[in-house]
């Protein structure tokens, strides 16, 4: 056999004809659709509530083995895409459901639209870039664990919603849009890039790692007020953001950051710095 | 009715019997093991397989109201391990923590068909009974918390022995324990007023008494009422480094009479702190060699994620503070205490690589296999399924090998297991999972495949790779029923209550009566716990009334 030019795999979502019972997506990953042709790819079970179902009921199926998939439709109700991968790339046409690219490793999901809750939570490494919107505690951790995001990065042009980057412990997290309460809270390690208006309570319980914050945040008074200086390393990283196609336009010739330390309340050692033009 | 069934042909590792790896065929009726197999019977092919007596452990945290706290309190362990519902099956999920229909049969399927419950507290034992009728697969028992009880304590200043010994007898006998257990004796009593004991004679606040003379009352009373387990300690000091003096401190005191020393790994600490501490496992061992009256289990640690669930509430705190993880502290009225911590075993941590080495050099120094068990303190040092891992590593001197060079350096130089060549046979390991234990826990008709024993039957797939051999087994028996095939359960039965029948006078519980309504949240009317309330049980006569 040849090696073929590998062509992507395209998912077409058919609905999930009026129920509003969302769909659980686990096997739909690169490393599992690579190993496998049509037939057996659209024979995959998928849980639909607690029924089991094929995939092939709820998309049409195009290509075969490929670590290139793309996934259209409005899939708000499909949770799990892409959750656990360690490499390929999935494209997503479409809003997505929960858990989108989570404990991923490796790879790369791009998503036109808007994700749901727990984006990226307790992913490793790879990139999750989300187009529109991102819903609740994209990176952090889940319900009980220790920490959130342990590496990888995830991009966001929209808003993020609450406690963005909770828990985490390695990693960047850049929003373009607004994002809102406890943005980095408990944070362990780890950068987190905020380009429009915060919500309440920011890096409440950091011990390390940075948040950078374009706007003014509600500053908690266990942070301390340090300096204000010229980081170098923040222009440098901003052009580099804009060279990949993620627009920093509005932002590029901030210069001067306050810097406030905390969270005081645990070790301290975490930093906001607050951009002054 | 159970059928009748006649296991051709395998292996026999039997060691109470004296079997050990004799081909012959095995026949069971009625849930006994008989001499005489009916023509009728059912013929399992064990042909190049390996029969074992079913697994007995006797040290393991499944059921009590600490362990469904650390359910609670660990959601995300939750996630690891998920078992969906099967025809005649529930579903459950767990890793560290399973939930209870789970954990009978992730034992079962490892070939066990025995777990004590090391440790639950009087008042929450209707908590521990309701769980453990809910964990099928396994005949269980739990021990008592007895070595903190504010009314041992109280009849100990006073010097009243006789009133502890029928106390102990009222609570065994109400609550349908199966045997005593100490855990940190006198320590936990002063962790309610934030202290700890430093060592066996400190006197604990209040009741003036020392844990040398909880220890000692305690055993007694154990040898006075004829419990068929000795009495059952975790020691004072546990995980602290330094600790083995007190540890041996605490056998010394016992001299001459039965005793179960609980995963002695987390007791065999050299050194004043963390960064220098070592292995004192061979001064340990030594020990125990030299002295018949004493059996442990070893407490053997995994690398991986750990739930630590114990009584002893000032180590949980001093854990707590050494991780920062999360912590769950349990005041258990006029009783004991209890902690969960979450934790996690690295394999490049100087401290959990010792720990492991201690364990494995534990097995590995004490010469007499039916004096030392295999546990991992479920799930204070590992998961459960664990064990063949932990089979792998003492059968397989190569493979500690490689795992030597995988561990933090301090194991070559502050340990003795790079010396140790050891390994150990199936029919020591049959000792150490089965015959052992059940001796030690005076189990008759347990750990054994002579006629008249339980039909308890775990039978393996022999291959060089341990791990793989006992991971499942190809078939288990439990009361001579075909529970387990092919490594998968394929009929969940329910499993009996074993708890000893002590017989108790009511007086004690008119004297107590006062003190109930003074001190109790509960009526003492409400305390004992009927037999009804076990829809499957069985009584294991006391030694005195055997």
């Amino acid at each position: 056999m040849t090696a073929q030019p590998m062509e992507e795999i395209v998912l077409t979502f058919k609905g999930t004809r009026g129920s509003t019972i969302p769909l659980e997506a686990d096997p739909i990953t690169p490393d599992v659709l690579q190993l496998k042709f049509r037939p057996e790819i659209e024979r995959l079970p998928l849980y639909h509530g607690n029924e089991q179902v094929l995939l092939g009921d709820f998309f049409t199926v195009k290509g075969e083995r490929s670590n290139q998939i793309r996934v259209q439709g409005d899939l708000s109700l499909v949770k799990n895409i892409g959750a656990g991968m360690q490499a390929g790339r999935i494209v997503v046409e479409g809003n997505i459901g929960m858990h989108v690219g989570a404990r991923m490793s490796g790879g790369e999901i791009e998503i036109h639209g808007n994700a749901d809750d727990w984006a990226g939570a307790e992913m490793t490494g790879g990139l999750l870039w989300i187009k529109g919107n991102a819903g609740n505690r994209a990176g952090s951790a889940y319900r009980g664990s220790k920490y959130g995001m342990r590496g990888g990065v995830i991009l966001i042009e929209g808003s993020g919603g609450h406690e963005v980057g909770g828990y985490m412990r390695r990693g960047l997290i850049v929003v373009r849009g607004d994002v809102e309460d406890h943005t980095g809270a408990r944070m362990v390690a780890g950068s987190i890039f905020v380009l429009g208006r915060l919500g309440a309570r920011t890096g409440g319980g950091m011990k390390r790692g940075s948040i950078v914050c374009f706007h003014t945040p509600d500053m908690l008074p266990t942070f301390r007020l340090t300096s204000t200086y010229t980081p170098l390393f923040i222009p440098i990283f901003l052009r580099s953001l804009q060279a990949r196609g993620f627009s920093v336009s509005e932002v590029q010739r901030a210069r001067h950051f306050t810097r406030y330390c905390g969270d005081m309340a645990e070790l301290g050692k975490g930093e906001i710095l607050v951009c002054q033009g | 009715m159970a059928q009748a069934i006649r296991i051709k042909g395998g292996r026999i590792y039997d060691p109470l019997n004296g079997l050990d790896g004799v081909v012959k065929d095995l026949c069971v009726e009625d849930g006994k093991i008989v001499e005489e197999c009916q023509e009728t019977a059912e013929v399992i092919d064990a042909e190049n397989l390996v029969v074992f007596p079913g697994g007995v452990d006797v040290h393991t945290h499944i059921a009590s109201p600490a362990v469904n706290a650390a359910r609670a309190l660990r959601p995300e362990d939750h996630r690891l391990l998920c078992c969906p519902r099967k025809p005649g099956m529930r579903s459950g999920v767990g890793h560290t923590i399973p939930s209870t229909f789970t954990t009978g049969y992730l034992y079962s399927r490892l070939g066990y068909t025995t777990v004590i419950e090391a440790a639950t507290p009087p008042i929450g034992t209707r908590h521990t009974h309701e769980e453990l009728n809910d964990v099928p697969m396994v005949d269980k028992g739990c021990l008592l918390l007895m070595g903190n009880n504010e009314f041992i304590l109280q009849y100990l200043k006073l010097g009243e022995l006789d009133k502890i010994k029928r106390y102990v007898a009222w609570l065994l006998n109400s609550l349908k324990g199966f045997g005593i257990k100490l855990v940190n004796p006198g320590g936990v009593e002063q962790w309610k007023y934030g202290k700890d004991v430093e060592g066996l004679d400190e006197k604990v606040n209040h009741f003036d008494v020392t844990p040398r003379q909880i220890l000692q009352a305690l055993t007694w009373v154990n040898e006075e009422l004829g419990l068929p387990h000795s009495i059952h300690i975790h020691a004072n000091r546990l995980g602290v480094p330094g600790n083995y003096e007190v540890t041996l401190e605490t056998m010394r005191a016992l001299e001459g009479k039965r005793v179960h020393m609980a995963h002695v790994q987390f007791n065999s600490y050299g050194g004043d702190d963390y960064l220098n501490m070592t292995s004192k496992a061979k001064e340990m061992t030594d020990y125990i060699n030299q002295h018949r009256n004493v059996t442990v289990d070893v407490g053997q640690v995994i690398f991986g994620d750990a739930t630590t669930i114990t009584a002893d509430g000032p180590w949980q705190y001093r854990l707590h503070k050494l991780t920062g993880n999360k912590w769950y502290n349990y005041d258990v009225e006029v009783e004991t205490g209890a902690g969960v911590v979450p934790y996690t075993y690295r394999e490049k941590n100087n401290v959990n690589a010792l720990q492991w080495a201690i364990g494995l050099e534990t097995f590995l120094l004490i010469k007499d296999p039916w004096r030392v068990f295999l546990s991992t303190d479920h799930p204070n040092g590992g998961p459960f399924l664990y064990y063949p891992w932990v089979i792998k590593l003492l059968m397989d001197a190569e493979f500690r090998t490689q795992m030597l060079k995988r561990v933090h350096k301090h194991v070559l130089t502050r340990t003795l297991l790079p010396k140790l060549s050891r390994e150990y046979s199936l029919y020591e390991m049959a000792i150490i999972t089965r015959a052992g234990p059940a001796r030690a826990l005076g189990l008759r008709n347990k750990g054994h495949l002579g006629p008249g024993a339980d039909a308890d039957i775990a039978i393996y797939a022999d291959n060089t790779d341990k791990e793989e051999m006992f991971d499942r087994a190809v078939y288990v028996l439990k009361d001579g029923k075909i529970v387990v095939r092919d490594g998968e359960v394929v009929q969940s039965v329910p499993g009996r209550t074993i708890f000893t029948d002590v017989p108790a006078d009511d007086d004690i519980m008119n004297e107590l009566r006062e003190q109930f309504e003074n001190y109790y949240t509960v009526e003492i009317g409400n305390f004992p716990i009927p037999l009804e309330e076990l829809p499957f049980h069985q009584a294991v006569p006391t030694n005195r009334s055997a």
